[in-house]
């Protein structure tokens, strides 16, 4: 290298093609100049070159998220339907168990805080998203706000969803409890025969009538009018004669008396329709019959507002 | 075009000592370098390198030289080892001993031509 840049030196141009040759001067310091503006300009396409591949990826890069945007936004959109969808089946759900709660006579979940609750986040939207906004952020993510509330909706369905089956595995619960219970009451008719006389005050006879009397032929079975424990089987006061009794729980006892057989002893469990005596003519009658008694705690009560009755509405 | 016909020759190598087309020289010219010439000439050429006479160079002298490219102007006879090459702007006016002997499309060569191989 010169000492100096001012120093200058001489190119000749000799053309192989025989034209007249040409020279220049030039300094060094021009040259080095050159030079570096050379290598920075090379420097530069070359850069541009990259930048311009780079770009280009980058832009293939965009368009496959592009297009996986697409998909994902026709995917939030089924997600969209899906959920609304299943809202409405979940509603639909509500309805059916209200309706059958209040068939079976059962009231609104015990509960109640939970139903409350699914409630008010269905009410306020504001609860569930801030905790998945919280997610995003952590995550340094955000969140596309149809995603969000698509979150939202499911994490409502999801609230109400195990709300309802709390509430289900009550009513099924319940209605197993009840179903035990309905069968202990005393809804069914004692004897396959015609009623003859009813319960209350018999201007004929002159007397209050504690019960009903169904006539059939002797020895015809008499039938347990709902599950219960048979408490007494024997001679019964001086006119019921032969007399089985029932006690169903829940405060009601059957009488059946004027019997001819037993078909039961006493303790002895029994269900609705089962056959625990025969009709006969002991005690006070006058003719072949069963009379039919109801107790409600201790006080009689007119059978007929039971026979055939729904169980719930007792 | 025309690079590309020299090439199927021969390229001529690069030059040792170039007279310019600002002067002008006469006497004699030896050594081993390759010369080229570009301006008018007088005189006895015999070098063992390659002569280059450029479309400005008006020779007047006898070469002896190892190769010879003509774009300008040669009067005299010639002794080329390996070749003598007459471009289209070249002219020769003597006789040639060459090698090898190219003349191209519109060169003048005047005189007679010996092949040394032969």
């Amino acid at each position: 290298m010169p000492k100096r840049l001012n120093d200058e030196i001489t190119f000749m141009i000799l053309p192989h093609s025989g034209h007249t040759p040409f020279s220049f001067k030039m300094s060094w310091g021009v040259l080095v100049f050159c030079l570096t503006i050379l290598f920075f300009g090379a420097l530069f396409v070359i850069g541009t070159f990259f930048f311009a591949l780079s770009v280009n990826s980058k832009l293939s890069d965009y368009q496959i998220v592009k297009s996986q945007n697409a998909r994902q936004v026709e995917e939030i959109r089924q997600l969209k339907i899906e959920s609304e969808s299943l809202k409405k089946d979940l509603k639909r759900l509500s309805d059916e168990e209200r309706e059958l709660r209040s068939n079976l006579g059962i009231s609104e979940p015990s509960d109640s805080t939970s139903k409350a609750k699914s409630d008010k986040s269905s009410s306020i939207e504001g609860i569930t998203p801030i905790g998945s906004e919280d997610m995003g952020n952590l995550f340094g993510v955000t969140m596309d706000p149809r995603l969000a509330n698509i979150k939202n909706e499911l994490s409502i369905v999801r609230t109400q969803l195990s709300s309802r089956e709390r509430s289900f595995l009550q009513i099924s619960q319940i209605a197993k409890r009840k179903i035990n219970e309905y069968a202990s009451f005393p809804t069914g008719f004692p004897a396959d025969g015609v009623i003859t006389s009813y319960f209350g005050y018999r201007p004929a006879f002159g007397d209050f009538h504690p019960g009903i009397d169904v006539a059939t032929s002797y020895g015809s079975p008499i039938y347990a009018t709902g599950d219960g424990v048979v408490v007494f089987a024997g001679w019964y006061l001086s006119g019921y004669g032969m007399t089985v009794i029932i006690d169903h729980g829940n405060g009601y006892e059957t009488i059946y008396a004027h019997d001819s057989a037993f078909a039961v002893r006493v303790g002895q469990r029994v269900r609705r329709g089962e056959v625990i005596a025969y009709i006969g003519l002991t005690g006070f009658t006058t003719g072949p019959h069963v009379h039919y008694e109801v107790h409600h705690y201790g006080r009689v009560i007119n059978p007929m507002s039971v026979v055939g009755a729904n169980p719930a509405e007792l | 075009m025309m690079l590309f016909k020299v090439k199927r020759g021969s390229s001529p190598v690069s030059p040792d000592t170039i007279l310019s087309h600002k002067n002008e020289f006469s006497g004699t010219l030896k050594g081993e370098g390759n010369v080229r010439i570009d301006s008018p000439f007088e005189g006895e050429i015999a070098i063992d390198g390659e002569l280059f006479v450029g479309q400005d160079g008006r020779v007047n002298a006898n070469v002896k030289a190892k190769k010879v490219s003509v774009f300008g102007e040669i009067r005299g006879n010639i002794e080329a080892t390996e070749g003598l090459v007459i471009h289209n702007s070249g002219k020769v006016f003597g006789d040639v001993k060459v090698g090898i002997l190219f003349v191209d499309e519109g060169a003048v060569l005047e005189g007679k031509s010996e092949m040394l191989k032969s």
